[in-house]
């Protein structure tokens, strides 16, 4: 039996200082490498909450959170935050490009910082934008792309670096339905060509039925596990 | 060291990318720096030059007669018990203030290696006059053979011949500010009041500039015998003048001749001891205001860190998330701290050589009350740049800490929840 890219068991999360609430409970799960994991529910039932504890950006309050047969809560912060730039990558809604940066220099950051040369970075960042059929944007800087692309290259800098599992909290969320499907068109083929892991928070009925694998959320609770032999590639967002 | 690179890297893209907003925190350092110099430079030079013109033209040492020796008269001398005698113009019993033996005291001063001259001198306050003109002045006896060695006015000076003194009683060597104010010149006759009622009339034989407005102004120089008649204190040596090898030294030769005779023996540091202190004072007052403006200048890189700090909340996220450590933040945003210190320092430095190469030129008047200068004297001591780029660079990085740290606080999870902006 293959080791889980990631494993939960019975993880919770409090939030709040003054006022306190539960936003996850009891959640045990076990995603396996190469999946394609979507997590839905209602807004506040923990989806996010969730992602950034998988993502080792948060610690569980109950509960064990092990990512890559490492159970996050026994490394230290520097150790976490070396797990993430070798072995995570993550895409936000929005895109959260450094504004000082070329494209190019956004998406070989996390290599850089893992130790490859910036020449060999900066190389394979532009190999990873020609991949992503984004190659033209490479020397283009945030202020001067459109949201589509902006979030693209995002993708870019999410896994250029190879990691084992991308995380992304709703990165079709600020976007039109031609660049939604662009992204999501992108995030599928990096999934079957790379074998990567994918984890993706969203909200949208038409993207999570394009994947083979769907947990639903509710108040902190994981209520539903799917899984489908084949997902609908292509199927059109409901936004 | 990668992450070093990284944030070396990320903190030299945002400055350039906010260079309006640095330029403006790079003047504040730089302006620190300028007052700095400017201040030092100005500060310095006109203390050197008045320090240095002491040492020049005063004496190191002097060994001063202060207790006073107290002189019988000669009633008392004559007759143990009261007694009706007429004395005419007797003196009346007096404490004097004199060296006893002044020769065997200068015998035992030169015995101190240190000592290079020994002096003989009176001084005190007499009514000068020429003409119509009268002036309150302070006259020196001086052995002319020999005061040349202990204080060299040879040198300066300007008019006639330091020689001049030793042709006989009836002769002096004047200020330049006594021979401007009286009106005369070499080859003149400058009258003296004598304490006993009478009046002295010397030939001008020198005129001597030493720069030194404070003596220029108000010393005349007199053989040591004419000094004695015109203050009524016949054969009364009340100082000598010490000739010490290292003027800088001159404080520890003080302690150590103090030993040696019953006299109060004080370096020129102690005789100018009012000076110093106001010099100290003026330092002091100096230094606060530097360190006010070095502050502001501080303040200012910490006003644009910590609005940069708030800006930068989402990239400070990412960049966590991506795998920098919290020490590489704190580098990124102490490294432009940095960077706009040593840039506003090194720009003050420029700018306070510039500025002090205009002030030398500038003819402003000094009042010439301490030190006659055309201008602002100047001293431009490398030290000045050093510290001008160390206080300008510690300040400003200092400044840039604290939003550093902060910004080293920042969590991911918090940004991307929205708890912070």
């Amino acid at each position: 039996m293959t080791e889980p890219a990631i494993e939960t068991r019975g993880v919770g999360r409090v939030l709040g200082e003054t006022v306190q609430h539960r936003a996850l409970d009891g959640i045990d799960l076990r995603i396996d490498p190469g999946e394609f994991v979507v997590l839905t529910g209602t807004s506040g039932s923990g989806k996010s909450t969730l992602l950034y504890l998988l993502g080792a950006l948060d610690l569980p309050t109950d509960g064990q959170v092990r990512v890559l047969g490492r159970d996050i809560a026994t490394l230290s912060d520097a150790e976490r935050t070396a797990l993430r730039g070798t072995s995570l990558g993550f895409v936000f809604q929005f895109h959260f490009l450094l504004d000082e940066l070329t494209a190019a220099e956004n998406v070989a950051l996390p290599m850089w910082r893992a130790g490859v040369r910036r020449s060999a970075a900066l190389a394979r960042a532009r190999e990873t934008l020609d991949e992503l059929d984004i190659g033209a944007l490479a020397d283009r800087r945030p202020s001067q792309m459109s949201g589509g692309q902006q979030q693209r290259v995002a993708i870019a800098r999410a896994v250029a670096h190879r990691p084992a599992v991308l995380l992304a909290d709703e990165p079709t969320g600020s976007l039109d339905s031609l660049n939604s499907e662009r992204v999501l068109a992108l995030l599928e083929r990096l999934n079957t060509s790379h074998d990567l892991t994918i984890v993706m928070v969203t909200h949208d009925e038409g993207v999570a039925a394009r994947a083979r694998r769907r947990l639903v959320l509710r108040d902190g609770r994981l209520v539903r596990d799917e899984r489908r032999d084949s997902a609908r590639p292509g199927a059109p967002s409901s936004e | 060291m990668t992450g070093l690179r990284i944030a070396l890297f990320l903190a030299v893209r945002q400055l350039v990318d906010r260079w309006k907003l640095n330029l403006a925190a790079v003047l504040g350092v730089a302006l620190g720096v300028l007052t700095l110099i400017a201040m030092s430079g100005v500060m310095n030079g006109f203390q050197q030059e008045f320090l240095s013109q002491i040492v020049r033209v005063a004496p190191h040492v002097r060994v001063v007669a202060s207790t006073p020796d107290v002189e019988t008269s000669v009633i008392d001398r004559r007759h143990a018990g009261p007694a009706a005698i007429d004395v005419r113009n007797d003196r009346a019993a007096g404490r004097e203030l004199r060296i006893t033996a002044p020769s065997d005291v200068a015998a035992v001063l030169l015995e101190h290696p240190d000592v290079i001259a020994v002096c003989p001198g009176l001084e005190g306050r007499t009514l000068a006059s020429a003409g119509n003109m009268d002036l309150g002045a302070l006259l020196l006896g001086v052995d002319p053979a020999q005061q040349d060695r202990c204080t060299p006015l040879a040198g300066y000076v300007v008019e006639g011949e330091w020689a001049g003194l030793r042709m006989g009683r009836q002769v002096a060597a004047i200020g330049v500010g006594v021979s401007e104010t009286l009106g005369i010149g070499v080859g003149d006759r400058i009258r003296l009041a004598s304490v006993t009622g009478g009046v002295e009339s010397l030939r001008v034989v020198a005129v001597i500039d030493t720069n030194v407005p404070a003596l220029d102004d108000v010393r005349i120089l007199v053989p040591l015998s004419m000094a004695q008649t015109v203050l009524g204190r016949p054969d009364i040596v009340a100082h000598l003048d010490v000739r010490v090898a290292d003027p800088l030294d001159a404080d520890r030769v003080a302690d150590e001749l103090a030993t040696r005779v019953p006299w109060d023996v004080e370096s020129w540091r102690e005789a100018n001891e009012n000076m110093l202190s106001l010099f100290s004072l003026q330092n002091a007052i100096v230094a606060f205001v530097i360190a006010a403006i070095l502050v502001v200048g501080g303040f200012g890189i910490l006003a644009i860190q910590v609005m940069l700090v708030l800006q930068k909340h989402r990239d400070i996220a990412i960049l966590r998330a991506i795998g920098l450590r919290r020490g590489d933040i704190v580098v990124c945003f102490l490294v432009q701290g940095a960077l706009i210190a040593v840039t506003g320092a090194l720009l003050g430095d420029l700018a306070g050589a510039l500025l002090l190469d205009v002030l030398r030129t500038l003819p402003v008047s000094n009042g010439g009350v301490i030190v006659d200068s055309p201008g602002f004297l100047i001293c431009e001591a490398p030290r000045f740049y050093v510290w001008g780029l160390v206080f300008g660079s510690l300040v400003g990085t200092g400044a840039g800490l604290v939003p550093a740290l902060r910004a080293a606080t920042v969590e991911p999870v918090d940004v991307l929840r929205g708890r912070i902006a």
